[in-house]
């Protein structure tokens, strides 16, 4: 199977740290508008109470993959449903990542052409990206945590000043009335964007590739709360910079404010900064959305390995990213798909977490066990096995 | 670790490195300096036949270089930057035709300012600053401006700075200038855009206007006239400088000045302040930070001035009933002796406190005479109703409030914590003989 052997152990700092990133991309992009859209005034607090939801989502997550050893979820869903469940588990996962990937590409491009680059043409830009993405995660999630290892104290101190910056010239009141379109409408508004954090499953693929369970365990935890920290900063930096009419209506919003920010003669301007940050993160982030895709169709269909599939996906992405005719039009369908996807998206793992608990509780983790340590080929299989076989020897 | 892929790893990066160098996008998208003409200030006026007057001036660099230190500064502007002017129906079909006219390829994002005719800022901006909010080479931080009265190109073409000869330095130095003393209020592009789209608050843009006696003076190749003409052509009893929206009484300079502000509802002008009420307005916005202030003496002829630095933030207190607010208004302010020109021996702990009192008194007046004035218009660009913003808890609630009949019904009080902090670097003024 696609572990260690073929992509290489990993920390659990750097993969928190490049799951962040790919979290962060739809912020770079329109999400901190829609959230507005949402929620009016109590935007801010959508990032926060997805964080919380996903808090549980992770943990079903965590004592599901901590069961089988931390084998991918396909595998998961293939020892608990035969292979047509592993099929359609990881068809539907590879998909639902590749139509994100094509539309945040999609929105991206449009981007470039509405700001810096008009005269370039859609697919130049659109192919250089994929390109990009196709070079980062083609040696595997390694080699993308350790180049982001390598930028991120640099990304996050230049991210951070830039908006520091943007906050002074802001104002609180502009959070006010603290709570948009009223209590419920906040809390349904922040259920609705559960997806929010949806990069985070990406655990349930790689796990294979961590050392221990404590080290997935931690590495899953500090990935949301970090993404959920640098979410919740931004928006409420971009909503104290604009007033809630202004903010419901502004293209591609972190740039906006990054444009913000002045300093006189000396310093002029440091969107021209914040442009390269911009670019490496979402580069980055859509790296691993293709990344992503393609191992998870691999891990679906028992291939031995992803990269075959990283080229044909990439295609298939450039044609779902030419699909929506404008640029509303793509912002629209990502925004819809985000909300209605997400009902599969995290039905199938809830219904995997429940079946493995209800219905395979004993016989399922009895045959399940000997698979584990021919999966990953890590030592660590042993002790989670081990594990198992106490837990079950308790619950007799 | 990983598994090798040698040669086949080292193929595929050539290959994607000799992609990416043909896909660099550098090539479409390419503009040397050499090829743009960089717009440093713009004005929108209203022209015949329901067109618009777009006037624009272009930086010529090569032109700052060799005015050097010679020659006026209104030479120094015609030197580094070229005026041009084109009729159209919109600001991009005049930027389109514009650049029709001009060799190069016209660039915006180093614009400093937009100003416009006081008309069209009767009949209302927001038309306009949709352009520049939406085109992508405007800036939020560029400074608006509108003329006091009659067009504004007419303020660019008189426009001649004391010591700068370039417009850019021109306009951030004015910028600081109008913070500093507060007879002005600057709000960029992005202020004045979150202030009108604010619900129930209104905004304000610094108003320029001319002195007519400078301008002639310019005509008359900039020599100022002699005192006698000068003292002929001031009217008999002028009101004190900056308290009406009249031209300032002066000789020699720039034509161009820069008091007051007009008050904007939904993007039309329906008022100006003049230079003393802009700076009661930045007190009670709270954009105020330091200003010389002058008084009439409490017991003796002559005028008193002080150095009035704000202390701490303004705090509003809104009781009352919901259809007939009550506001208690509170400044905390402090000052410094700049001047006794009444020579009246006020620094004693027992006096001083006189003149704080009047101080205190005269400020609460006219930051009140100010207010009634804005609750007369029905407009608050002071931005009050962030103290109820800030207790309520949905949108809807606040979005159905009528705060600008509130506010026009509102009783107000004002207090002022005042205290002479400083006396400069005297004490008692000299005894009069």
């Amino acid at each position: 199977m696609i572990g260690a052997k073929r992509q290489g152990h990993v920390g659990w700092l750097p993969v928190a740290i490049v799951i962040s990133a790919f979290i962060h991309v739809k912020a770079f992009l329109v999400l901190p508008r829609t959230l507005c859209q949402f929620a009016g005034t109590a935007a801010w607090l959508l990032p926060l109470i997805a964080a919380f939801v996903n808090v549980l989502v992770l943990l079903a997550l965590a004592s599901l993959l901590r069961d089988y050893s931390r084998r991918s979820l396909p595998d998961i869903a293939g020892s608990l449903g035969g292979k047509p469940a592993q099929f359609l588990f990881g068809f539907f996962y590879s998909g639902y990542f590749l139509i994100f990937y094509a539309l945040q590409l999609r929105i991206f491009g449009e981007f470039v052409l509405s700001t810096f680059l008009p005269e370039t043409p859609l697919g130049v830009v659109l192919i250089s990206m994929v390109l990009l993405n196709l070079y980062l995660c083609y040696e595997g999630l390694e080699n993308v945590s350790r180049t982001m290892m390598i930028l991120f104290p640099f990304l996050l101190v230049i991210y951070l000043f830039a908006l520091t910056s943007a906050a002074a010239i802001g104002t609180f009141d502009h959070l006010s009335p603290w709570l948009g379109y009223g209590l419920m409408h906040t809390l349904g508004a922040g259920l609705a964007v559960t997806s929010l954090y949806n990069q985070l499953f990406l655990y349930g693929f790689i796990a294979p590739l961590f050392r221990g369970q404590r080290q997935l365990h931690r590495s899953m935890m500090v990935a949301l709360g970090f993404a959920a920290a640098v979410m919740i900063f931004s928006q409420i930096v971009f909503q104290m910079s604009f007033t809630i009419r202004a903010a419901q209506q502004m293209g591609f919003p972190l740039y906006q404010i990054a444009r913000l920010v002045q300093f006189g003669t000396f310093f002029q301007r440091i969107d021209p900064l914040f442009i390269f940050i911009w670019l490496i993160i979402i580069t980055i982030g859509l790296a691993m959305g293709i990344y992503t895709s393609a191992l998870v169709l691999a891990q679906g269909i028992k291939a031995p390995d992803f990269r075959p599939y990283l080229f044909p996906l990439a295609v298939i992405a450039l044609c779902i990213a030419y699909v929506p005719q404008r640029t509303v039009d793509a912002t629209a369908i990502n925004d819809r798909l985000a909300v209605w996807l997400q009902v599969p998206f995290y039905g199938a793992l809830i219904a995997l977490f429940i079946w493995n608990r209800l219905l395979h509780r004993l016989p399922g983790r009895k045959k399940a066990a000997p698979l584990r340590l021919s999966d990953n080929g890590s030592g660590t299989a042993f002790s989670g096995q081990k594990k198992i076989k106490l837990r079950n020897r308790r619950s007799h | 670790m990983m598994k090798s892929t040698g040669p086949r790893r080292r193929r595929f990066f050539l290959l994607s490195l000799g992609c990416l160098a043909f896909l660099l996008t550098g090539c479409w998208d390419r503009h040397e300096l050499e090829q743009l003409a960089f717009v440093v200030t713009m004005v929108v006026d209203r022209s015949v036949g329901n067109q618009i007057d777009l006037s624009m001036r272009i930086a010529v660099p090569s032109g700052l270089q060799a005015s050097g230190d010679r020659g006026t500064s209104k030479q120094g502007i015609a030197q580094t930057s070229q005026m041009i002017t084109v009729t159209a129906r919109s600001l991009p079909e005049a930027i389109a035709l514009a650049e029709a006219t001009v060799e190069r390829a016209l660039d915006f994002r180093h614009l400093r300012v937009v100003a416009f005719g006081e008309p069209l800022a009767r009949e209302g901006l927001l038309p306009y600053l949709d352009t520049l909010e939406r085109y992508r080479q405007f800036r939020r931080t560029i400074y608006i401006w509108v003329a006091k009265e009659g067009s504004g190109r007419r303020l660019f073409l008189e426009n001649a700075p004391v010591l700068e000869k370039n417009s850019s330095a021109f306009i951030d130095d004015l910028a600081r200038t109008a913070t500093r003393i507060g007879y002005s209020r600057m709000p960029t592009l992005h202020e004045f855009l979150n202030e009108t789209d604010h619900p129930h608050c209104d905004s304000v843009i610094a108003l320029i206007g001319i002195a007519p006696l400078v301008e002639s003076e310019r005509k008359n190749q900039g020599q100022p006239v002699p005192t006698e003409k000068y003292h002929q052509q001031l009217p008999p009893h002028p009101e004190p400088g900056g308290t009406t929206l009249a031209p300032l009484a002066r000789s020699g300079g720039n034509p161009v000045e820069f008091l007051g502000v007009g008050l904007f509802q939904k993007g039309k002008m329906i008022d100006q302040w003049s230079g003393q009420e802009t700076r009661l307005y930045n007190l009670l916005k709270d954009t105020y930070r330091i200003g010389l202030w002058n008084f009439d003496s409490p017991t003796a002829p002559g005028p008193i001035s002080l150095q009035i630095r704000r202390v701490r933030p303004i705090k509003i207190g809104l009781t009352g009933s919901e259809k007939f607010p009550h506001m208690d208004i509170a400044l905390s302010l402090e000052g410094e002796f700049v001047s006794l020109q009444s020579l009246e021996q006020y620094v004693s702990t027992e006096r001083i406190s006189a003149v704080e009192s009047f101080v205190t008194a005269v400020l609460q007046e006219e930051l009140l005479a100010l207010i009634h004035k804005a609750q007369k218009a029905k407009a608050d660009p002071f931005d009050l109703v962030r103290y109820l913003q800030r207790r309520m808890l949905t949108m809807q609630e606040f979005d159905a409030l009528p705060w600008r009949e509130r506010f026009a019904q509102a009783t107000v009080t004002v207090s002022v914590d005042f205290k002479i902090r400083r006396t400069g670097l005297r004490i008692q003024p000299r005894l009069q003989k």
